[in-house]
């Protein structure tokens, strides 16, 4: 389970928008956990302990109800990337959308 | 407290509470206001480029999702439409987008116009001044000239259509239907101090014009009651201050402005011995008569458009072409068509996986340009007729931080809404092909869009079925006014906010009247 999210998470974090060679990722790529990720991307301590807790009943849970944490767990780490990589200067810059 | 006794007490600092606050304190009364939310620096956020994201998570417009210490809870799960809001100075404008067109005439005139809903005990003439003095102080632009409002006259210069506004414009004129670029709070040329491009809201216009006239600002103070005297007056107002100790404070007028949802909780929840059904009450009608503006949602993908995330906000060009009565329809009433900007790129990305159309992994960015700036979304804005079954309720289960009761929502959509928003839906599509669109989507109602939210404590001349009368003030509680969205009789079926604002200027200017009369 741990190593599935890992690497679906290492395999955004690694991944470069098309055509440009010199783009690299914000500063958290290098994080290699999810509780390290989760650490630098969202400092929000409700969100935060919202989603250890699913991690903790994820590997502690039986194989049936692994499936719907996963994506629930997926989803709420979908969205916690997604609002940072998006909102980070670097990607903004490329997508020319600064100061809506 | 600077002040033991105040002249005016204002509930909530935002589009109701803001203006009252400067009205008022024009004249040198003793003004306080109490916010429950915190003043919190948006052009910082703005400038630091954090505001998409802190919309999306810390300041999100969900107050369940938001969860503040300033928010209470709302129990939206008997709703297809869940609230919108903010809680903090300037209220929910701090995150609103600033479309700030009038009611049409005719919209306060329902009953006589259509027979459907009741008329307001005021008329477009009524408002018309501080329509205007509202447009001046707080700097809106527009284009002058438009059929439906012939006569608005002091605007700044209209805001770029853009590429996305250019092509729906092409669809318009295609189809024959009245469009016109909207009216948005925006500064496009040289006005007061303001920024160009800068987003006109209560903090940046009335709220520095009332501070500087005096008024005292309290945030992280929430009322929780309205105290009644023997003689059946407001004589102040509970608190909780920001250490939770729950306080007192007297005045001699108290102005209601937390919104519709915000002013009937408290009123409800000011119930006595006496007074079981909360104050203000006696007609039954606090927390009834809801009414949210039903949002239909429609949005074309274009071929060769890469920017439609530019222009404003809140409405690009507006259509009134289905507004009000139409013989051609079936249903009473109609909407607004509003197109709007495409999604910024977090919202895009989050739209897009809720679509299935962006996934982690290597292609990540490919499927992400496939989905950005090349949409334009269109919003059909429905009048929703006021229902005595549509009503919020306290919801004692579930309780604030100070232990106040939360608000539960009853809601349903009427038959006639849901005529008017297929309708809409249906002439959404129509306009998208009519522009080119390759791809349409439409549906609706769309959930977290109860921004609007009217009716619950409406404006009448009757005691028997209203709360207050054409002044603001309370039927049962001569010194307790209100200023807010709640006394909306009808809905109209665009944004309210210039109305809402109008609507404080109009009740605060009777209030000063009355104030300079008895001093003579």
């Amino acid at each position: 389970m741990k190593k599935k999210k890992i690497k679906f998470l290492k395999n955004f974090l690694n991944s470069k928008i098309p055509g440009d060679k010199k783009f690299k990722m914000p500063k958290f790529s290098s994080a290699v956990s999810i509780e390290e990720f989760l650490y630098e991307v969202e400092k929000d301590p409700i969100l935060k302990k919202k989603i250890k807790k699913l991690i903790d009943i994820a590997l502690s849970s039986k194989a049936k109800t692994i499936e719907k944490i996963y994506l629930k767990l997926e989803n709420i780490l979908y969205f916690l990337i997604i609002c940072k990589y998006y909102s980070s200067k670097i990607v903004l810059k490329k997508l020319k959308n600064f100061n809506r | 407290m600077k002040e033991d006794h105040y002249d005016i007490l204002i509930v909530g600092s935002g589009a109701g509470g803001a203006p009252a606050a400067w009205n008022l304190s024009n004249i040198g009364l003793k003004v306080a206001c109490f916010e429950q939310g915190e003043e919190i620096n948006k052009s910082q956020l703005i400038k630091d480029n954090l505001w998409e994201y802190v919309r999306q998570t810390k300041y999100s417009s969900n107050p369940n999702k938001r969860n503040l210490k300033s928010d209470y809870p709302i129990d939206n799960n008997n709703s297809p439409i869940s609230i919108a809001n903010f809680n903090g100075v300037g209220g929910s404008t701090f995150l609103y987008s600033a479309h700030l067109p009038r009611f049409r005439s005719n919209d306060f005139k329902i009953k006589s116009f259509d027979n459907v809903g009741c008329d307001w005990p005021i008329n477009y003439k009524d408002l018309k001044k501080f329509y205007e003095l509202n447009e001046k102080i707080i700097g809106i632009a527009g284009k002058i000239g438009d059929p439906a409002y012939p006569d608005i006259k002091n605007l700044l210069k209209p805001v770029k259509l853009e590429n996305s506004g250019k092509i729906i414009s092409k669809g318009f004129k295609k189809l024959g239907w009245h469009f016109w670029p909207s009216y948005s709070g925006i500064v496009t040329s040289k006005f007061k101090n303001r920024k160009i491009n800068s987003l006109s809201d209560m903090n940046n216009s009335y709220w520095p014009l009332a501070i500087k006239n005096g008024v005292d600002l309290y945030t992280n103070t929430r009322v929780s009651k309205i105290k009644i005297d023997k003689k059946g007056y407001a004589s102040g107002v509970y608190y909780f201050n920001k250490n939770n100790i729950e306080k007192f404070q007297s005045a001699t007028i108290i102005i209601l402005a937390c919104g519709g949802i915000g002013t009937p909780r408290i009123l409800l929840n000011s119930k006595t011995k006496k007074f079981k059904d909360g104050i203000a009450n006696s007609s039954g009608l606090v927390g009834k008569n809801l009414m949210l503006h039903p949002l239909g949602f429609v949005e074309g993908s274009f071929k060769n458009l890469k920017d439609s995330f530019k222009g404003p906000e809140g409405c690009n060009i507006y259509s009134h072409n289905f507004h009000g009565k139409n013989k051609y329809t079936k249903f009473n009433r109609g909407y607004t068509i509003q197109v709007l900007r495409g999604d910024n790129p977090i919202s895009a990305a989050l739209s897009s996986y809720k679509f299935k159309e962006l996934r982690f992994g290597k292609n990540h960015h490919k499927q992400f340009a496939q989905n950005y700036g090349n949409k334009i979304p269109i919003a059909i804005i429905c009048e929703d007729l006021p229902q005595k079954q549509n009503f919020i309720e306290l919801d004692n289960k579930r309780k604030d931080y100070n232990g106040i009761p939360g608000v539960k929502i009853n809601y349903m959509l009427s038959k006639n809404s849901k005529k008017m928003l297929a309708h809409g839906l249906k002439k959404g599509k129509e306009l998208m092909e009519a522009s080119g669109s390759k791809k349409t989507i439409a549906y609706g109602p769309v959930k977290h869009t109860g921004w609007h939210i009217m009716g619950t404590a409406k404006m009448g001349k009757k005691k028997t079925n209203s709360v207050v009368n054409s002044f603001g003030q309370t039927h049962d509680v001569k010194n307790l006014y209100i200023v807010d969205s709640s006394i909306f009789s009808t809905s109209s079926s665009v944004n309210p906010v210039n109305t809402i604002i109008s609507l404080s200027l109009m009740i605060t200017d009777g209030i000063k009247k009355d104030y300079l009369k008895n001093q003579k």
